[in-house]
């Protein structure tokens, strides 16, 4: 009798220390809150994942306003023969419009031959600054950007980066669409959390040039620098967006007039800001976009600036 | 009056029922009656008077039954060269007359017509059910395009206005809302002059020509058939914009505007269509231009000449 007490006993006392280590346990892995990095004066280390060399594509023309609106006539004797007619134009239409797709990227495209060889050279880290580089803004603060090493320095935010260029139909400027994400550097992250984090996309166009040799001339070197100049300026524009660095933008939206491809181009969005060059708003779909204004050239002040800096 | 004829003279014979003497044809005979000719041959001739007689009575029935038809085609012709002769001809464009921008001493006014509210338009859903569907399954862009605002369209009376001044014209805004249907006819002026009277605004506001801006329709569209939508939708605006002398409604500018665009990439973005959105005010854009860019681009050659 007294051994199954003991051994009672001893069942018990041995079911509640492991209660107890379960309880340590669950402190362990209970997330313990990190003290939030400074956006401000933080630190941004710039990743460029899965990227060595330029993604380039020739920009598309978009479709222009027309004097007439776009309808079908379908042969309707019966309601077999006009179902039949709609599902033929239907299939018929999709690979249609696939193919005129196809054709329009093609011929986008062939604006890029005299510089593929130029885009193959290039190497997108060479773009950015190993080193890093404290950026001022015009309202006084400051953050440091860096080319993120492997693996990736935890003391700062992590800023994801995904761009793209687009060469201009008239070969006059190149236009940069970086897709930038910014994520707490000291959390190791998964796909779900580039998903749900900061994620802006970036339009940010180099202003216009009318000598469109100007890009392979002294081995590309103008080339490097408008594209080196735009990745970063893309990343800026994202870095104080999310920062909170940008001039409030304007509630209420606005027709915004630009140059785009040698002519005048008009978006509707909410303008940020504007530089003596540069047009800043967000569009309706929600991107940030840098584009040339259109008095640019004729802008005085504008060109004594442009010959200073 | 009816004339039955019995023709042996041919080498069938030939039993014809015509009018006369209208398609009498010639040697007295029917060949060029057009309505009805009831013919038999030497094997199908009846073989006796009776039966001859009821042959004739058919074929008088029958052509009873061509004589309705005819009339109903003649009616529905006559009917057709009423409605088509009540039909307007659209009034084509008309350049702006250079010596409009040459004359300086004329005193010109600048309108608009009252703007309608922006809606969605859904051409081609007909029946009321249709309508019914149509307006349906598109009721969230119905909702949007009430929301577009129309400001940059009620600014372009002084844009024009500044431009013409920056010429040095003598021109001023004329508030009052044109009601332009509510002017009364012109009568028999023809192509090139206005359907309507505008002469007094001349009296009334001291003016020798009216600039017009006219917008008559303003929005997005979908066309249809029925019930089954044909296309995307477009961002459109219609109207006309017009310079008129207010002596004689003689049109010194005709510009008639009907402009459409689709959306860059995908459109069916509810509840703030933002593609569809820009389209809109792509439109507008389109439309500013292409009634300021005549005033502005002949102003150096004007400034020129005088």
């Amino acid at each position: 009798m007294k051994i199954i007490l003991i051994g009672s006993l001893l069942v018990m006392l041995g079911a509640c220390a492991t209660q107890e280590q379960t309880a340590v346990a669950q402190q362990k892995d209970a997330p313990v809150p990190l003290a939030p990095l400074d956006v401000i004066d933080g630190q941004y280390w710039v990743d460029l994942p899965g990227q060595d060399g330029l993604t380039f594509y020739g920009q598309q023309l978009s479709s222009e306003v027309s004097s007439n609106g776009a309808g079908v006539m379908y042969p309707g004797g019966d309601m077999a023969s006009f179902l039949v007619s709609i599902a033929l134009h239907a299939a018929i239409q999709t690979s249609v419009t696939e193919a005129k797709e196809q054709t329009q990227r093609d011929a986008a495209n062939l604006i890029l031959e005299p510089y593929r060889e130029l885009i193959n050279q290039t190497s997108l880290a060479d773009l950015m600054l190993s080193s890093e580089e404290t950026v001022d803004t015009d309202n006084g603060q400051a953050y440091t950007v860096g080319l993120a090493s492997q693996p990736l320095a935890a003391d700062g935010w992590h800023t994801v980066v995904d761009p793209v260029f687009i060469m201009s139909r008239s070969s006059d400027s190149i236009t940069i669409k970086s897709k930038v994400s910014i994520l707490d550097g000291r959390i190791e992250l998964t796909e779900e959390d580039l998903e749900s984090d900061f994620s802006q996309t970036i339009f940010f166009q180099s202003l216009p040039i009318y000598e469109s040799e100007k890009w392979l001339r002294d081995d590309g070197e103008y080339f490097r620098m408008v594209t080196s100049d735009l990745l970063r300026s893309s990343v800026d524009l994202a870095i104080q967006h999310f920062a909170g660095l940008s001039p409030p933008q304007a509630s209420i939206s606005s027709t915004i007039r630009y140059l785009n491809n040698g002519e005048k181009k008009v978006e509707r969005g909410y303008l940020i800001g504007q530089t003596c060059t540069h047009i800043i708003f967000e569009s309706l779909r929600g991107d940030i976009k840098s584009v040339p204004r259109l008095d640019w050239a004729g802008n005085h002040g504008c060109a004594a600036v442009l010959e200073s800096s | 009056m009816f004339i039955i004829e019995h023709n042996q003279g041919f080498s069938k014979f030939q039993y014809a029922v015509c009018f006369e003497p209208v398609f009498w044809g010639p040697n007295n005979q029917c060949g060029s009656c057009p309505f009805f000719r009831l013919e038999v041959n030497e094997e199908t001739l009846p073989p006796n008077r009776q039966e001859l007689f009821q042959l004739m009575g058919t074929g008088l029935h029958q052509l009873k039954g061509a004589l309705q038809m005819q009339v109903k085609l003649l009616g529905i012709f006559a009917l057709l060269l009423t409605l088509t002769g009540c039909v307007t001809p659209p009034q084509p464009p008309v350049s702006l007359n250079a010596e409009f921008l040459t004359a300086s001493d004329n005193r010109i006014g600048v309108a608009m017509d009252t703007m309608p509210s922006p809606n969605l338009q859904l051409p081609g859903a007909n029946c009321l059910l249709c309508i019914a569907v149509a307006s349906g399954a598109n009721s969230e862009l119905s909702a949007h395009a009430k929301t577009l605002s129309t400001e940059e369209l009620a600014q372009l009376k002084a844009e024009v206005l500044a431009v013409l001044k920056e010429q040095g014209r003598n021109v001023i805004l004329v508030d009052d809302p044109l009601l332009i249907n509510k002017l009364p006819k012109t009568k028999g002026l023809g192509e090139g002059f206005a359907k309507r009277d505008f002469s007094s605004f001349a009296e009334q506001h001291g003016l020798d020509h009216l600039l017009v801006i006219d917008i008559n329709g303003i929005g997005m569209t979908r066309p249809y058939t029925s019930y089954i939508p044909m296309g995307a939708p477009q961002a459109t605006v219609s109207g006309t914009a017009f310079l008129i002398d207010l002596q004689s409604n003689k049109y010194e500018w005709y510009l008639p505007i009907d402009l459409h665009l689709g959306t860059e990439g995908e459109w069916d973005e509810p509840k703030d269509f933002p593609g569809l959105t820009n389209s809109y005010y792509q439109v507008l854009e389109s439309l500013r231009d292409r009634v300021l860019s005549p005033l502005t681009i002949q102003a150096p050659i004007a400034q020129i000449t005088e």
